[in-house]
């Protein structure tokens, strides 16, 4: 259950997020809400990522750097966290999961070990 | 049963906000937030150049120059009822709602 | 105890690292073509560094967050992109011009040309980071860097007109070459003022774990420490002035460069200007790949950290290894390094408001500041000089470039 945030763009986007052991697992780049007539929007999910981020400025850029990804990491798109299963804390927001086993570090992984432990031979 | 529908709330951020009768009444700047039966949901958008300020924490206004702008507080307020969030790109007001001013 | 020998070694590594090829360059530049008339400009840009470098470090001690953290927080996504965009494209060409003046000290050092030493400096500054500490870095190289003070030696040594340097504190307008003079005033302004400085010192008081009670230490390391580092820009100018400055030329190469010493203090003036040279440029080689590399980390929110292995911290390790890569690549295309230098430091200067603002909306922001927000003297100061050297930057490069 998260804490209160009173604001979304002021508490919550753009917030470093880190994992249950407080390592660095990115930063919200974008919120998702489900919109139904006669209801207020409610919100679901944060995201992940490079292509979130860069949507927010270019769609081609985001298409990009998508392909890009998928190629690399086989990440299909952003990655999602259930709002329900963050917490927010004094101007981060945690999650209770190691950030290995989530796709968040899919790309931190790939780099690991095709470039710096192949490199040591 | 009515429809679910996602969106990118961070994408909906300096879009232009239009009045019943077309004309533009500011931009998304901020979300306020609200808990409703254990759901987190948008109670508020905040529109226009003061709901900046409002990110911004107002620090901006400490700055030399800034106090020196004739600089009003100027805030809409638009209640979660009052918004058609039907098109993303072309945002208005509901035809029942009315542009708080503060 | 403790604290004293913080603050000493923190003076003492702000005046090593301070010189660099641009504050080199630049100080040459205005004492050969305009003697002591240009000191002023030494003096408001040292000031107004050790205002930032002060505001940098209360913000991470206070805040515990670094520069780029909060900016990407306050500011959001798009504009972290667009101030990230325009400091990578002016650091890098800073990066270049510092990888050039390493490889141009061990040209003079051994007569082999320039080019076949970018290279072996790329792996050298790659190497230290990839397997050096935040310490070593910090401390190490600018330990050495103390070097540097064979300018003063050579200033004092070749007997400077104390008179026309206390009138050279004041701002005048220039008697010759105005154009010329305006850009190489904002030269020596974007030397002094380099965001890369700033933005990598509030990253090493997070490295250093920085808290409230370092605030002391904040203040004497960057008012001291950066105020003696403002003295040895100034003996390059002394030096430059009083070597260069009756041939009224320019300074046309780093051969030029090394006569600052060599023909006051002789043979042994010449290595230690190499020594100089190649350590100031080694050091700021490695503080602008840093801080480019925290810069991105911070802002997109991967693991980070300088004391990390690289392997636990692979995006940010290959961050600056990509960096140093380019800035080997600018050096190859042949540019002048010495041109290039003065052009990077007048667009830095140019620039600077894009990472100066934001920053100053930080530092009077009491939800990460608490009750040590900025004071009125220290936005003004700030303020103002950013702004100013913007005005001139934008001024000035076209006339410059006209002019050659």
């Amino acid at each position: 259950m998260m804490d209160r945030p009173e604001h979304l763009v002021a508490d919550v986007l753009d917030e470093q997020l880190v994992d249950a052991t407080h390592r660095n697992a990115g930063r919200v780049d974008g919120v998702i809400a489900v919109v139904r007539s006669g209801h207020a929007p409610r919100i679901i999910a944060v995201e992940v990522g490079a292509v979130t981020l860069a949507a927010r400025v270019s769609r081609r850029l985001a298409a990009w750097i998508a392909r890009v990804d998928r190629r690399l990491t086989g990440r299909q798109g952003p990655v999602r966290i259930p709002w329900d299963a963050l917490r927010y804390r004094d101007r981060y927001l945690q999650f209770d999961a190691d950030v290995d086993a989530t796709p968040i570090n899919a790309l931190e992984q790939w780099l690991r070990v095709h470039i710096i432990e192949r490199g040591r031979g | 049963m009515s429809e679910e529908r996602e969106i990118h709330l961070e994408r909906l951020l300096g879009r232009r906000v239009h009045d019943n009768q077309g004309r533009v009444i500011g931009r998304i700047e901020e979300f306020r937030l609200a808990v409703v039966n254990g759901e987190t949901i948008i109670a508020e958008f905040h529109l226009g150049p003061d709901a900046l300020w409002e990110r911004l924490g107002g620090a901006a206004l400490h700055l030399p120059f800034f106090r020196a702008l004739p600089v009003r507080p100027r805030r809409k307020q638009i209640a979660w009822r009052h918004m058609d969030l039907s098109d993303p790109s072309y945002l208005c007001l509901t035809p029942d709602a009315d542009a708080d001013e503060r | 105890m403790k604290r004293v020998l913080q603050i000493a070694l923190g003076i003492v590594t702000s005046v090593g690292g301070f010189l660099e090829i641009g504050s080199i360059a630049t100080a040459a530049q205005a004492g050969a073509g305009f003697g002591y008339r240009l000191v002023w400009s030494i003096v408001v840009g040292t000031a107004c560094i050790a205002f930032l470098v002060e505001m940098s470090g209360r913000f991470a001690a206070c805040s515990g967050r670094t520069i780029p953290d909060a900016l990407r927080e306050r500011f959001g996504g798009p504009a972290f992109l667009v101030i990230f965009g325009v400091m990578l494209c002016v650091s890098i060409l800073v990066l270049g011009a510092e990888m050039g003046g390493v490889a141009a000290a061990m040209q003079l050092a051994t007569g082999i040309a320039l080019r076949w030493w970018v290279a072996p400096v790329a792996v050298l500054a790659w190497l230290i980071l990839w397997r050096g500490t935040f310490g070593i870095i910090e401390n190490g190289v600018s330990l050495l860097g103390l070097v540097t003070v064979v300018f003063v030696v050579a200033a004092l040594h070749g007997g400077p007109d104390y008179g026309a340097l206390a009138r050279g504190l004041v701002p005048r307008l220039p008697d010759h070459r105005p154009a010329h003079y305006w850009f190489v005033a904002v030269s020596v302004l974007g030397a002094s003022i380099s965001p890369y400085l700033y933005y990598f010192y509030s990253s090493g008081a997070i490295e250093d774990k920085w808290d409230v009670s370092y605030l002391g230490v904040n203040r004497w390391v960057a008012g001291i420490g950066m105020g003696f580092g403002g003295f040895l820009s100034v003996a390059v100018l002394v030096c430059a002035a009083i070597v260069l400055g009756p041939s009224g030329g320019d300074v046309q190469g780093y051969r030029d460069l090394s006569r600052l010493t060599t023909e006051i203090l002789g043979r042994p003036g010449f290595w230690l200007f190499v020594a100089a040279l190649g350590i100031a440029c080694l050091g700021a080689t490695l503080e602008i790949a840093l801080s480019l590399a925290y810069l991105l980390a911070q802002g997109l929110g991967w693991v980070w950290g300088e004391d990390l292995e690289p392997r636990r911290s692979a995006r940010f390790s290959l961050s600056y290894t990509l960096i140093i890569a380019i800035g080997a690549l600018i050096v190859l295309t042949g540019a002048d390094p010495l041109q290039l230098t003065n052009i990077s430091m007048a667009l830095t200067a140019a620039a600077l408001p894009v990472g100066v603002l934001p920053f100053l909306v930080l530092m009077n922001d009491r939800a990460y500041l608490g009750e040590h927000t900025n004071g009125p003297l220290g936005n003004a100061v700030v303020l103002v000089i950013s702004v100013l050297a913007m005005v001139l930057g934008v001024i000035s490069i076209p006339l410059q470039i006209a002019g050659s």
